[in-house]
């Protein structure tokens, strides 16, 4: 594990402004964007609203600007569809109000675009992503919620005159689905992140990547909706811990423990859900960070994030060689690729190539900011916005 | 008892956590009337259920009854990419011994043939990726594509889905290699019969006294729209002969590999004794253990097993604690995994494995591949092993032939010229890739 001396950073939602600046935001430029979520999270509002808008905003040679806007806003629909020029809506439920705010965009001849990064629009897919999910199928009203949900999206969807999206694999699906013109915009880090990583980073380099003598391995769940991922990787953790004393495990997030990490317990760590910011922190205190995936068309559709994050801090990735996964990383290069039976091989591997660290860690943090950097992500926005 | 032996531990646990958790909740667990104990070939379990104040749903008597047939609970998504998925009991480390290695084996060759990824789908106990991954470790085989892990437990109480499961995903040209009669009725209820290969390496009928299971396997057999792949032509004739003519043009057959790098001859301690192998598998009544222990006890006090010269290991599983002769106690060898069990067998010189079936059955072939000396059974079209090995002795099944052929196996064993001979003239393919080949290519043009 990595000692850092780096401090936890103060950490507010940045995005929590009152409607008055996000509307001056939008004014700031010529060329306009509104993008629309139904209420801001830490997850996708963040990567698909909040970045792209940092980085329209942070381009010092564009004219285009953006904000961001929410169902609340519903009061000032009007001002923002006169403001914008193009409108995209993240991943939001067909409704009345969503129908209206499009609405008012076409009624200005102006344009509409859906971003979406997760198969959760064709309710062909919704019992796999039920599934997937590990979600008990008796509960009452679930079939209810999930094609619900999942309807509505397809709705929206289908209202618009293209889509945005996360990787090729679920663009095509997009495509296949609505018939829409698809583009692809990775998730990618934001200043915020990129700002905190570069000094831990810096500090780990410093320290020539040299730990605290144990070797940590960390699961960053996220939410409980990945238990089933988690379970590829359990039984490998317990022969590792087993077979290695000097590997420690860390879980974050809200993933419970099966029976075989029982007699490992005094070896594993927990940390509560984190802030995004202050995770890369944490992300950089472990050796490796564990990205199991079930593999079916819903995971595939799954973003880079995972490694990119990671590797920002210095901190080499052991993944399912999921779409984007596969694509990603470059086994033995910038982390490490395991097929569901091939983990504990692909963990002992990782784990005896420590020499190898240091070149592998620069080069994944190198490739995550060229790929995953918002410094360079304007042109593929531009792009997908039909803009350029 | 019945379903702890057939199916492990950790299923049997699996049950007993089950039938806990209906205590727990003030359901009932068992009453009056247990259903038979139906044997230890039986699929069915030993819940016990039924001859109370209430009656039960005739549907759900029968569901509890076949357990292990009862239908994979599927659901369909649209086109993906190709897969194989392979449906077995367990792929636990007692499983993985013989008839489920291959079939692991038999599944990854033919998603890599077809491009496809593989999913290994267990109905009694969890897959282990680690075991899936010693066996190709062991095989040399790499995946092209990601494999799949997927449980898909039948509901013990009989209920038509197990609690609060989603099911498995299935797409409409998937590819299924069933490897029992029960996988397959549990398939079948579930996907096309033309998506399905069975994998059959027994007469699976032999299994049962005749009575409702026997019935159920032998309508399994007789399907005219599954694809069968039969382990060893000496099988495939058989069925065929005895009534499964369907097999002649929905059938095709395989001769099992016994690669080079796993099965050859160990250094010996030198001066030790040789090693006596008995297949000791008290609960498959078709490896015919009582049989086996008198020929042994009959072998110790003619002085044809001489205890000064020969060590006996019994291996296999649920070995009791016996004696022979004046009291002599063999090593009993159980739970050996893949590696060790190969190892054992690499210091052989002569065992005595008995199958009172058709199907000449691993561990004959195994002990032959390492340069053993082998005395194993005739039966029906089964009087001749000599294409596989001239090491193997193929008995009938009286004791003195048994006790003639373990005179004749002891004196091939001790001439090392012969048996050297013997052992480099053996027929027994050593690659997988070569005894799957016409198979794989019979699989992938027929779709």
């Amino acid at each position: 594990m990595f000692e850092l001396a780096t401090p936890l950073v103060p950490y507010a939602d940045p995005w929590l402004q009152p409607l008055s600046e996000r509307l001056a935001m939008l004014h700031r430029r010529e060329v306009r964007v509104a993008y629309f979520y139904e209420e801001p999270n830490n997850s996708t509002f963040r990567y698909r609203a909040y970045n792209m808008a940092q980085v329209l905003n942070g381009c010092e040679t564009g004219n285009v600007s953006a904000s961001y806007f929410f169902l609340s806003d519903r009061e000032r629909f009007d001002e923002i569809a006169d403001a914008a020029d193009i409108l995209v809506i993240c991943r939001s439920r067909y409704c009345h109000e969503v129908n209206g705010l499009i609405t008012k965009f076409r009624a200005r001849r102006k344009r509409v675009l859906f971003d979406i990064d997760d198969l959760v629009f064709d309710t062909d897919y919704a019992h796999l992503v039920v599934a997937t999910l590990g979600v008990d199928v008796t509960k009452k009203g679930l079939w209810d919620d999930w094609f619900a949900m999942i309807a509505r999206m397809g709705q929206t969807l289908k209202m618009c005159d293209g889509a945005i999206t996360t990787n090729e694999f679920l663009a095509q699906k997009l495509a296949n689905y609505s018939g829409l013109p698809v583009f692809v915009v990775p998730n990618f880090m934001n200043k915020e992140q990129l700002e905190l990583a570069e000094r831990i980073f810096a500090e780990k380099e410093h320290a020539r990547f040299v730990g605290d003598g144990k070797v940590c391995l960390g699961y960053f769940s996220g939410s409980p909706s990945h238990r089933l991922d988690y379970a590829i990787v359990e039984p490998a953790l317990a022969e590792v811990l087993a077979e290695r004393p000097d590997v420690e495990v860390m879980v974050v997030g809200y993933i419970d423990h099966g029976p075989v990490m029982r007699e490992f317990s005094h070896r594993i760590s927990r940390q509560p859900f984190q802030d995004y910011v202050n995770l890369q922190r944490l992300l950089g205190t472990v050796e490796f960070n564990l990205m199991p995936l079930q593999s079916n068309a819903f995971t595939d559709c799954k973003s880079e994030l995972k490694y990119f994050e990671a590797a920002s801090v210095g901190t080499l990735s052991i993944a399912s060689p999921s779409f984007t996964y596969r694509r990603a990383i470059r086994d033995g290069e910038n982390g490490y690729l395991a097929k569901a039976h091939e983990w504990t091989e692909a963990i002992l591997r990782a784990l005896d190539r420590s020499e190898a660290y240091e070149v592998m860690a620069a080069e994944a943090r190198r490739d995550a900011l060229l790929k995953f950097g918002w410094q360079n992500q304007t042109e593929a926005i531009v792009r997908a916005l039909q803009l350029s | 008892m019945a379903f702890w032996s057939e199916h492990g531990t950790a299923a049997a646990m699996r049950l007993i956590r089950a039938k806990i958790g209906d205590a727990i909740a003030g359901r009932p667990i068992f009453n009056k009337m247990a259903l038979d104990d139906f044997g230890d070939e039986s699929h069915s379990t030993d819940i016990a259920f039924g001859r109370d104040d209430h009656a039960l749903a005739a549907s759900k008597v029968v569901r509890t009854r076949f357990l292990t047939s009862q239908p994979l609970e599927t659901f369909l998504i649209p086109n993906a990419l190709p897969r194989v998925s392979l449906v077995t009991d367990s792929i636990g480390r007692e499983s993985l011994f013989g008839g489920v290695g291959t079939a692991l084996l038999l599944a990854a060759q033919l998603a890599n043939r077809m491009n496809a990824s593989l999913r290994i789908v267990t109905r009694t106990e969890a897959p282990s990726a680690s075991n899936a991954a010693q066996i190709l470790g062991a095989y040399g085989i790499q995946l092209k594509h990601e494999v799949q892990f997927a449980f898909a437990p039948m509901a013990l109480d009989g209920a038509t889905q197990s609690a609060g499961a989603a099911g498995l995903d299935i797409h409409p040209d998937e590819t299924f290699i069933t490897t029992s009669w029960w996988t397959t009725a549990a398939t079948l209820a579930s996907v096309p019969p033309a998506s399905i290969i069975y994998l059959l390496q027994e007469d699976e009928r032999m299994f049962y006294p005749f009575g409702d299971d026997r019935v159920h396997c032998e309508r399994i057999l007789n399907n005219q729209d599954i694809r069968f792949v039969v382990n060893t032509r000496l099988l495939y004739d058989h069925l065929i002969a005895s009534g499964l003519d369907n097999l002649k043009h929905n059938g095709s057959w395989f001769e099992p590999a016994f690669p080079k790098t796993l099965f050859y001859e160990r250094q010996r301690v030198s001066g030790g004794k040789k090693k006596f192998f008995f297949y000791a598998r008290p609960n498959n009544l078709r490896n015919l253990f009582y049989v086996g222990l008198d020929i042994i006890e009959r072998a110790v006090n003619e002085g044809i097993l001489d205890l000064e010269q020969w060590d006996l290991l019994l291996v296999g599983k649920h070995i009791p604690n016996v004696a022979f002769g004046n009291g002599y106690v063999p090593e009993r060898c159980e739970g050996l995994d893949w590696e060790a069990y190969a190892d054992l067998v690499g210091t052989v010189d002569l065992g005595l494995c008995l199958m009172y079936t058709p199907h000449p059955s691993y561990p004959p072939l195994d002990l032959a591949a390492s340069g053993a000396v082998v005395v194993t059974n005739k039966f029906a079209n089964k009087q001749d092993l000599s294409n596989y090995s001239r090491n193997i002795i193929c008995a009938e099944l009286n004791t003195e032939a048994a006790l003639d052929a373990l005179r004749a196996g002891v004196a091939l064993a001790e001439d090392k010229e012969t048996r050297a001979r013997n052992f480099a003239a053996n027929g027994l393919g050593a690659d997988w890739t070569q005894s799957f080949e016409p198979i794989l290519e019979l699989l992938t043009t027929a779709r």
